[in-house]
């Protein structure tokens, strides 16, 4: 009886290391990578935000990274608004108008802030949202300025 | 008598410098090709050195752009100075770019600058600090073609910063071109600063010191132990081609890698290498001679003491001119025995000879031999060379001494009117029945002694080894029997055959 108990144990401690390896792979496997597009908005690269800065005399950039990240470097006349402190009250503050172009960017398609605070806008109704995706790894590939 | 001896080397003493040359002739090979392999290895390394010093150079040049860069940010926020550039306020704008010149970036060795200039948004030129590198007149640029490169983007190209190394007074230095009021620009800033003094990481970078040299000759920094290395054979020197942008050619940078490790290590390999050739060719020299000791090198140098003291005796030592000629005999067979080659023993009966050596004389009998070993040496020159022995006169060689091999074709009184040939070279019947034929027919025809005709009835014996003997004795008594042989019948000649005798 002692021996099948003992084998019992044995198989239950072999099948819990399986499982921890398994849920272990499944955690670490792969880090957060930004959809391509996200609804609701207008994706666009470092030159296209360049052009909006020139269409547009009062064109709104809001960096959506936290503070210690901006201080590194960031896109010169953008805002700062960590997609932390993102909300319809924040939005409002910097956004006149529901329909003034604004420009969301984080790190990089690997940073999600970007991601969350262009959702939080449209669920907030703003329609024109444009979405940096490549963001300041993008910006810096580009040879463009930034200030600090 | 000793006067006639020279000093000739031996058989062993030949085998050994032969040996020997082509042991040093491997050791000379080993030598040189050591250098060789070290000057590819020096090459290798060279070229590693210049790869390294190039990705090393493109670091420092990466930094320099984005402290330059940085300090282009650091003026963007002096109070007033966007203001000036709109203003076009040039008086104010040198202000605060000479200024620069003693702050931070400066200061704390950032950035050794060169000049600063401000441009409006066309590149227009607004301002030039009055600090650093004095060009004449403000308005004159300093490696202008960074700013009309600038100008002729487009779009929203405008706003890169534009960077790279170019030479001004034959000096390396380094253009920043960047945009000034964000992403609207209204002006531009080119920082130009010195590159020299940020190529001098390259020496703690390497390890190794350095010196530049300026396109017109001038060393425009060196290591402080350079003077040490300097034809240091130990250390190598390897070059390094600073271009600027434009592919021109702007600071030679020399490096003094040192090769005292490597080396030590190639030579300490290539002394085990010549050692280890040294003792394999000592080796092979003792392997050889222990080898042809027994076979070749004794029985030669006994034929030579052989022929040697055969050449002493007179026609009258018959006794010990036969025993001599047995002795020679038998060395000839340990030697061709080890050769496995065949050889023939002739017994030459010259029928008249002890009659006229009696009748006219020893020195008459002494002639004659000389006559007769005139005609043999001419019946058998060539690759026959004939060895006289058993004259009155010692010493004396129908050949001159030292002529090629010694015995070829040895001739020697056995007694009476026999004489034994041994010819080395002949191993078949036929050859030996040609060649008494041809002695035969030089002999048989008349003597001219004193005066006197004298006529020579030749007849000849021949064995072969190893067909007709293995000993010295069995060769002599079957050539003597078939000597006897031709005798009787009407031949003159006769090889010795078992059944017929």
């Amino acid at each position: 009886m002692k021996s099948v108990v003992s084998l019992q144990k044995q198989f239950t401690a072999t099948g819990l290391v399986m499982l921890l390896c398994l849920a272990g792979t499944t955690a670490t496997g792969d880090s957060y990578i930004s959809p391509e597009t996200i609804e609701g908005t207008h994706r666009i690269e470092a030159e296209g935000l360049i052009q909006l800065v020139n269409r547009n005399e009062n064109q709104i950039i809001i960096d959506s990274r936290i503070s210690s990240d901006r201080k590194l470097g960031y896109i010169p006349g953008s805002i700062s608004l960590p997609d932390t402190d993102t909300n319809c009250e924040s939005l409002a503050r910097l956004i006149p108008e529901k329909s003034d172009p604004v420009v969301f960017y984080c790190n990089g398609p690997k940073c999600r802030r970007s991601d969350i605070a262009v959702v939080i806008a449209v669920d907030c109704g703003y329609t024109s949202i444009y979405w940096f995706r490549g963001g300041i790894e993008a910006w810096r590939a580009n040879n463009y300025p930034i200030a600090k | 008598m000793n006067t006639r001896r020279r000093i000739k080397p031996g058989l062993s003493d030949k085998i050994s410098l032969t040996v020997i040359a082509i042991g040093v002739l491997g050791l000379i090979l080993v030598y040189y090709t050591s250098i060789y392999y070290r000057n590819i290895a020096y090459e290798h390394y060279q070229r590693t050195i210049q790869i390294l010093a190039a990705i090393e150079i493109e670091e420092i040049v990466d930094d320099l752009k984005s402290d330059a860069a940085d300090l282009a940010q650091a003026l963007e926020q002096q109070p007033g100075f966007l203001q000036h550039i709109a203003d076009k306020n040039t008086q104010a704008l040198v202000q605060q770019l000479d200024n620069q010149f003693y702050q931070y970036f400066v200061t704390a060795n950032i950035i050794d600058l060169s000049k600063l200039y401000v441009f409006d948004v066309d590149f227009e030129h607004i301002a030039a600090s009055s600090e650093g590198i004095n060009t004449g007149t403000s308005t004159q640029l300093i490696c202008p073609a960074f700013s009309q490169n600038a100008n002729s983007r487009r779009g929203a190209d405008r706003l890169q910063l534009v960077s790279g190394t170019c030479n001004h007074d034959e000096r390396p230095q380094f253009v920043l071109i960047s945009s000034l009021g964000g992403l609207k620009p209204i002006g531009y800033i080119q920082i130009v600063a010195d590159l020299t003094s940020k190529l001098q990481h390259l020496e703690l970078a390497l390890g190794m010191p350095v010196q530049f040299q300026l396109k017109n000759g001038e060393i425009s920094y060196q290591s402080d132990e350079w003077a040490e290395v300097l034809g240091d054979k130990n250390h190598l020197p390897v070059e390094y081609m600073l271009g600027t942008y434009n592919n021109e050619d702007s600071v030679r940078i020399f490096f003094m890698a040192d090769m005292t490790q490597f080396n030590q290590r190639v030579m300490s390999h290539r002394n085990w290498v010549m050692a280890l050739a040294t003792m394999v060719v000592a080796a092979t020299v003792i392997l050889i001679l222990y080898i042809l000791q027994g076979s070749t090198i004794t029985p030669l140098s006994r034929i030579h003491k052989i022929l040697d003291r055969l050449s002493q005796y007179g026609v009258t030592q018959q006794k010990e001119t036969r025993v001599l000629f047995a002795q020679l005999l038998e060395n000839i067979i340990t030697l061709q025995k080890n050769r496995k080659q065949r050889f023939a023993t002739m017994i030459l009966d010259l029928d008249n000879f002890e009659a006229v050596n009696q009748q006219l004389g020893h020195d008459a009998g002494t002639e004659l031999l000389q006559h007769v070993g005139d005609r043999l040496a001419a019946t058998l020159r060539g690759s026959d060379i004939v060895s006289w022995t058993g004259t009155d006169s010692p010493g004396h060689k129908l050949m001159p001494v030292g002529t090629k091999t010694e015995y070829r074709a040895t001739l020697a009184r056995l007694g009476g009117d026999e004489f034994g040939v041994l010819l080395p070279t002949v191993e078949t019947e036929q050859q030996a029945n040609s060649v008494a034929r041809r002695i035969i027919n030089s002999l048989d025809s008349d003597y001219k002694l004193n005066n006197q005709q004298v006529t020579l009835k030749c007849c000849i014996g021949i064995s072969i080894y190893p067909d007709h003997g293995q000993e010295a004795e069995e060769l002599i008594r079957n050539a003597d029997k078939a000597m006897f042989k031709a005798r009787q019948s009407a031949g003159k000649y006769c090889i010795y055959c078992a059944k017929q005798l």
